[in-house]
């Protein structure tokens, strides 16, 4: 097994849609997401919800993988993004919208601080201490008490209404973490199919050479990271306030766990469609679990050994290779 | 004063135990092992298993949640490990995936309550007005044993030498004719056995839960992180160090005392980032 | 004034003087070659200048300005590209897109204009696109263009080194051992192609071992061994050199 092929960092893969296709998709989707609070069970609302924010997380995790830097501070900037929102509305009296815009740049600028720091240093110790970043955060909360400590902090106010959306329900957020989403998935899109994504791939696959062409390794990789930590960082902030709580124990090394899997369920080539399929498998599963204490960290581990072991690639991947597209088909 | 620094002394040699293993499966099969902090809860489980459940007696129960630890480290090596061929993105997913599941079968056998080991050994000695508590004297004479036969081991046995030269030169080891897929599993294996033996001796104090797993993780990265990479010496000195900051520290600066920690570490890789006796791990 | 110019350079690996006390000197437009016994230190030169190493000691001139200290990208941005030993690509990507990746150095539009996806954006990748189908052809990988460098025969994979550095406009080319691996008909075109860069007004830096190539090819060869500089000159001086000689059959002096 041909781990290294499989499990390719850098490589990216186009899932392009014909320009009818593509429409088509659109529409159907935006008419779903405006219909949906109306049709769609409660439950499945949550897990939709959920969906798109593991997405925008695995997203912004991948992003830094294919830079070459396997990071574990995903739920550092969850957790940092949760409370810096948190604490603007519940403490400053801050409305939600700004809080929301707060919480991303705050998550920025941790990552751009911790980037610029940190990526001096090889990959094994690139590890550790975005570990150590995110678990120290996590217990500085806990145990120093500020912030809400341990017990956390509750009962974040919810956005107002809009118009006819309301927040006091489910529609609101659903709403909301669409929207993100969205803009998510462009703004990678985006990058995944320009310059920037290339570059991003070739220093995740030969640094080297890509710094005999005139590329900036450390730039790149900073900015690589400071885009993942202000999606995550907006993440974050809709859980904080989608569950009105949040405290210590939501971030702790699993939500980081998760986000890698959602990727790799996916698929590590495909920047943005991976996540996506990846995050409402997980979701789906996830919701049905959540019951049965134990149950969640099994299942969430024995996928990710399934997964390196048997589907390496990721399921678009097979599923590709399985209908005979890609590049493998190719040559 | 003196129970603390009777508390600090135990407390450094459970962090050498936990840390050792860390260290050993970082310079021999240059992993960043996530699963080690779900050897250390196993330990504690397996012990209480044997203890209460099945009811053998203390040195057995002992004996037998080491000796299955060290099984199943090594079979995670030469299953799991191994076979990915030591890239690394998919080995730190892989092992964090197993810390997961590890956690996730203890939680649904043991549930997610806290549980207190029984005191096997009740008493204590009263030396200038501070009590010790025989337990922990007990098992800190334990801890400290095999600390020395590991040290023993690793200099004077053969196949310890061997463990050595294959974290110095794998390649090299190879050619010399170690068998280097047997020392990384039962490098593993023995990792696993001195981190379960770790929570086992420290349980007394502290109450174990299936969560502590994630400190267990935290902790022995900031020893090694503190004293070094692949130096056992390393692996001691960092110990105390943090050892110190968790006792001494929490007893000073009670709610700061992690982040005096953190700091530690930050300065450590800013200044020296292999550790204090660290070697550099080649990639 | 010296295109590329090395006084005194020096760099060590502990107590091995990989680069020992190196002064060179490579004028616009020439052809040089640099030769030496294996481990004399030659590539070593290259990671130096380049900026993949960082010089201990000793001054790295390029148009006068030195360059010691500087980032690999740096110098790369200065106009010197460079080849590797054992050829590296992008692998996973076809041809075409190994060769645009050369292109980056030239591409201005920054971070925004990219996500953005704007008119200029789109303007300057169809330049870049243009240009690699150019050097697609004039390195004679036209017929390779979609295909996945991973099934590139070894020979064709450093012309389409050649090739994605010709992508980035270089003034000064530091090839080193663009001929290993190449059949004799491969290597009379890479030279020949090599000399077309040069009437364009490229200057070529080589490291090479492939004696008789070398030699046709360059009309100045300097000679490495255990990191100094022993020889230089035409190539039939170098070739009758008894130092030279000595150095490659193994013979210690004193």
């Amino acid at each position: 097994m041909n781990i290294r092929d499989h499990f390719r960092i850098g490589v990216w893969e186009n899932v392009k849609l014909g320009r009818n296709a593509t429409l088509v998709a659109l529409i159907l989707i935006i008419g779903a997401i405006v219909a949906g609070p109306y049709f769609i069970a409660s439950r499945w609302q949550h897990i939709l919800i959920m969906w798109c924010l593991w997405s925008i997380a695995g997203i912004s995790w991948l992003v830094i993988l294919k830079v070459g830097e396997f990071s574990l501070c995903s739920a550092a900037f969850l957790c940092i993004g949760a409370y810096s929102s948190s604490v603007m509305t519940l403490k400053l009296g801050c409305p939600f919208w700004p809080a929301l815009i707060a919480g991303g740049l705050i998550s920025g600028i941790f990552a751009l601080a911790l980037g610029v720091v940190v990526f001096r240093l090889k990959g094994l110790y690139f590890l550790v201490i975005t570990y150590l970043f995110a678990e120290m955060l996590r217990l500085g909360i806990s145990l120093t008490g500020y912030l809400g400590g341990g017990t956390g902090l509750y009962g974040m106010p919810e956005p107002g209404n809009i118009g006819f959306i309301t927040f006091s329900t489910k529609q609101g957020w659903f709403y909301l973490s669409f929207l993100l989403l969205l803009i998510t998935a462009f703004t990678f899109r985006r990058v995944e199919a320009s310059r920037i994504g290339r570059v991003y791939s070739y220093i995740g696959m030969a640094p080297d050479l890509a710094e005999s062409l005139g590329v900036r390794i450390m730039k790149y990789k900073v900015q690589a990271f400071v885009l993942g930590g202000i999606f995550t960082g907006l993440a974050g902030v809709v859980m904080a306030h989608y569950f009105t709580g949040i405290s210590p124990e939501s971030f702790t090394l699993y939500p980081s766990l998760v986000t890698q899997l959602v990727a790799i369920l996916g698929g590590v080539p495909y920047l943005v469609a991976g996540p996506v399929v990846g995050a409402i498998i997980y979701s789906a599963v996830d919701e049905y679990v959540a019951a049965i204490s134990g149950l969640r960290p099994l299942i969430v581990g024995v996928l990710l050994v399934v997964i390196i072991f048997f589907m390496p690639q990721g399921i678009i991947s097979r599923l590709r290779q399985l209908f005979g597209k890609g590049r493998e088909a190719k040559s | 004063m003196g129970s603390v620094a009777f508390h600090w002394v135990t407390l450094s040699l459970s962090y050498v135990l936990l840390a050792m293993g860390m260290t050993l499966s970082l310079s021999i099969s240059r992993i960043v092992n996530l699963a080690h902090g779900s050897f250390y809860i196993l330990g504690g489980f397996l012990f209480i298993m044997f203890l209460k459940t099945v009811g053998m007696p203390f040195g057995w129960s002992l004996l037998a949640s080491l000796v299955v630890l060290g099984i199943v480290g090594a079979l995670l090596e030469a299953k799991i490990y191994r076979p990915l061929g030591g890239v690394l993105a998919p080995s730190i997913i892989c092992m964090a995936g197993v810390l997961l599941t590890i956690e996730g079968i203890v939680v649904l056998i043991f549930g997610s309550d806290l549980w207190d080991v029984p005191s096997y050994f009740t008493g204590t000695i009263n030396l200038d007005g501070t009590v010790l508590s025989i337990e922990r004297i007990v098992m800190a004479i334990v801890a400290l044993l095999l600390i020395a036969g590991l040290y023993y081991f690793l200099s004077h046995v053969r196949l310890g030498k061997a463990f050595k030269a294959t974290a110095q030169d794998r390649e090299a080891a190879t050619l010399m004719g170690i068998n280097v897929g047997l020392v990384s599993s039962l490098s593993m294996g023995i990792g696993a056995a001195l981190a379960g033996l770790a929570a086992i001796q420290i349980t007394a104090v502290y109450y174990l839960s299936p969560f502590v797993s994630y400190a267990a993780l935290m902790t022995a990265f900031l020893v090694i992180s503190l004293g070094g990479m692949g130096s056992i010496l390393g692996v001691v000195v960092g110990a105390f160090i943090i050892g110190f900051v968790d006792s001494f520290g929490a007893l000073w600066v009670a709610t700061y005392y992690h982040l005096i920690g953190f700091a530690l570490i930050i300065i450590i890789f800013m200044v020296r980032p292999q550790g204090i006796f660290g070697v550099p791990i080649k990639d | 004034m010296a295109l590329l110019k090395s006084t005194g350079l020096c760099k060590y690996f502990g107590g091995v003087h990989a680069v020992d006390e190196v002064d060179f000197e490579v004028e616009k437009g020439e052809k040089v070659g640099l030769i030496g016994p294996n481990g004399a230190g030659k590539t070593t030169l290259f990671n130096v200048i380049t900026g993949f190493l960082r010089a201990d000691s000793g001054i790295v001139e390029y148009k006068g300005n030195n360059i010691v200290g500087l980032r690999a990208d740096q110098v790369a941005q200065m106009g010197i590209a460079r080849t590797f030993q054992i050829p590296v690509q992008f692998r996973g990507q076809t041809v075409f897109e190994n060769l645009l990746a050369g292109h980056i150095k030239e591409e201005r539009k920054n971070f925004w204009h990219a996500l953005f996806n704007t008119r200029d954006y789109r303007e300057e990748q169809e330049r870049a696109r243009q240009k690699a189908l150019e050097v697609l052809e004039f390195v004679g990988l036209a017929d390779w263009k979609d295909r996945l460098v991973d099934v590139l025969p070894d020979g064709l994979r450093r012309f389409l080194s050649l090739g994605r550095v010709l992508m980035m406009s270089p003034e000064l080319l530091l090839l080193d051992e663009p001929l290993a691996g190449l059949s004799e008909e491969e290597i009379s075109a890479l030279l020949s192609k090599l000399d077309e860069l040069q009437g364009q007004g490229t200057t070529i830096f080589m490291i090479e071992h492939r004696m008789k190539a070398v030699m046709r090819f360059c009309p100045r060869i300097m000679v490495l061994n255990y990191g100094r500089k022993i020889a230089e000159g035409s190539p039939t001086e170098v070739k009758d050199d008894p130092v030279v000689i000595n150095a490659y059959l193994g013979t210690r002096e004193g």
